[in-house]
């Protein structure tokens, strides 16, 4: 029940900004919805959906699923390619994106690349702050590994979401539907694998998109605050930051 | 088995967009298949087989600026169902026909300004005494989706990632036991192409999606899995005018569970398989 009543604080305090539009008023046609999306871009929606459907897959699932196997060969949609997306979602796509724009940005003086390094390096830092918090504070077990308790929420789809969110972003959806169908491997890869629930992998991938668009839309919007998770004692705590 | 309202084509706006004010009238025709397996190193178990003919009205209205309601009716008539079960199970092989209201189901969505994203949630439900005979869903499915669109000058481009949950589901047998489906969550994403050619088009589709366990219970026999995951696919051809347009499609899916079983060594899996064939009519006004 401590996981669930995470994720539904989690979801309220996060998509603050929209339950608080949709309380002002009843008369939907008199809303502005153009200026709520100028502001807060498509981020309270990522986390109203990710968060809800994270939940919906929690609360559908059976605890006695803890089994010191892996699955069946014929309910691994992956098959034993999984080992792919363990090895590549480890941050690595962040780190080379990162070196690669800084390298291009400050090597050759291309403002538009520094942008992308310093956003993918914003990005990966508040996204793998955030997912190692919540490993250390939930301690949820893994569900064909239960020995080891970093199940919630999977660093891979977190990393991998960040990087695909940003690549969407400074490089269109072209480049970033590719981005995209690379994350959504690593994150089966993670179910397949047995070393998370489904819940796990929705819950990183919401919270890397989400940090994705949040940052950008705060630099675009003039306004660079951020927040992230710390640990303190017999709990967790919310930090946030503005940079003037 | 599908996810919900949100797989439906929809021909005068991919995402089925209304303005404020418009109105959409679609009736629909399909043949439906559907085989529940419980299989142990492919050995079948027990097996069900259902078809039957789905006959569905939907009705959308563009309500506000930039909200889309639609409403629908389902009714499924000459069913028939076959189940068949291994000598190893307490259940005798039976056959059975159905018709009746299969569901009613409503969406709302919300949709951006260039209608490329759009945010929806809906829900499907089945009469509450659902018999093998009524053909009635026998419980709740709700959802959301995110849809989203991109629109190249050769094709279009449009999907939606989903969550949906199908909720609990109590069906009598015509043996006198009680079935419940627990429910359970299927999170995942479409993508659609979309050919266009003047009046024509064509829709090649797909989709994947994982699942959380599907168990069910009955005092006879129970079945318990603790995850799973679904491919599909869809091929469809449309002729559209202005204020009609008429569909033909194809669709296949599945989902295959991972099944908990007592003995370890033993590979047991659920395997549902659904494909459809079917006609639809919209009007636009």
């Amino acid at each position: 029940m401590a996981l669930v009543k995470i994720l539904l604080i989690f979801s309220l305090l996060l998509t603050s900004s929209a339950h608080a539009l949709s309380l002002k008023t009843l008369d939907f046609s008199s809303v502005d919805y153009e200026a709520f999306e100028k502001r807060y871009g498509p981020t309270p929606w990522i986390l109203l959906g990710g968060f809800s459907a994270a939940t919906l897959a929690y609360l559908t699932r059976k605890d006695r699923a803890y089994r010191k196997r892996e699955s069946f060969e014929d309910t691994r949609p992956l098959g034993n390619y999984g080992f792919i997306g363990d090895i590549i979602g480890y941050g690595f796509l962040n780190g080379v994106y990162t070196i690669a724009m800084g390298w291009r940005g400050w090597g050759y003086d291309d403002l538009e690349a520094k942008r992308s390094a310093e956003l993918m390096a914003r990005v990966s830092a508040y996204t793998l702050a955030t997912t190692m918090v919540l490993k250390t504070a939930i301690s949820e077990k893994r569900p064909g590994y239960p020995d080891d308790d970093q199940s919630f929420p999977s660093g891979h789809a977190a990393a991998s979401f960040a990087f695909a969110s940003v690549v969407t972003i400074r490089h269109g959806w072209g480049w970033g539907s590719l981005a995209h169908g690379l994350a959504g491997f690593i994150a089966i890869s993670r179910v397949n694998d047995d070393f998370h629930y489904m819940h796990d992998i929705i819950a990183g991938a919401t919270i890397g998109a989400a940090y994705a668009w949040g940052v950008h839309q705060n630099l675009m919007n003039g306004s660079p605050y951020w927040f992230s998770v710390t640990p303190v004692p017999k709990g967790a705590g919310l930090v946030a930051g503005l940079e003037f | 088995m599908l996810p919900g309202t949100a797989l439906a084509s929809m021909p005068f706006h991919p995402m089925g967009l209304l303005d404020h004010g418009e109105v959409e009238l679609k009736i629909s025709e399909a043949w439906v298949q559907q085989e529940r397996e419980y299989e142990n190193e492919s050995l079948v178990l027990d097996e069900r087989d259902y078809q039957s003919l789905h006959s569905r009205l939907e009705i959308g209205l563009g309500l506000w600026d930039r909200f889309t309601f639609r409403g629908g009716l389902k009714v499924a008539t000459n069913g028939e169902l076959r189940k068949r079960f291994d000598s190893s199970i307490p259940l005798n092989d039976d056959f059975t026909t159905y018709e009746g209201i299969r569901s009613i189901s409503a969406s709302l969505q919300y949709y951006s300004q260039e209608k490329q994203l759009a945010f929806e949630v809906y829900a499907e439900s089945g009469l509450p005494r659902a018999r093998e005979t009524n053909a009635s869903l026998g419980g709740t499915n709700a959802g959301m989706a995110f849809k989203y669109l991109h629109e190249l000058s050769w094709v279009t481009i449009f999907g939606h990632i989903f969550v949906q949950v199908d909720g609990k589901k109590r069906t009598w047998r015509l043996d006198g036991e009680r079935e419940v489906l627990d429910p359970y969550t299927k999170f995942g994403n479409e993508l659609n192409f979309r050919f266009d050619f003047n009046h024509f088009w064509v829709r090649i589709g797909g989709h994947f999606m994982l699942t959380t366990d599907f168990v069910t219970r009955s005092p006879s026999l129970n079945r318990h899995s603790d995850k799973g995951f679904g491919p599909g696919g869809i091929f469809e051809l449309g002729l559209q005018y202005p204020k009609w347009a008429i569909r033909i499609w194809h669709e296949r899916s599945g989902e295959v569970f991972n099944v908990i079983p007592e003995e370890p060594n033993l590979q047991y899996e659920f395997e549902l398989e659904e494909q459809s064939s079917g006609l639809e009519l919209s009007w636009h006004w």
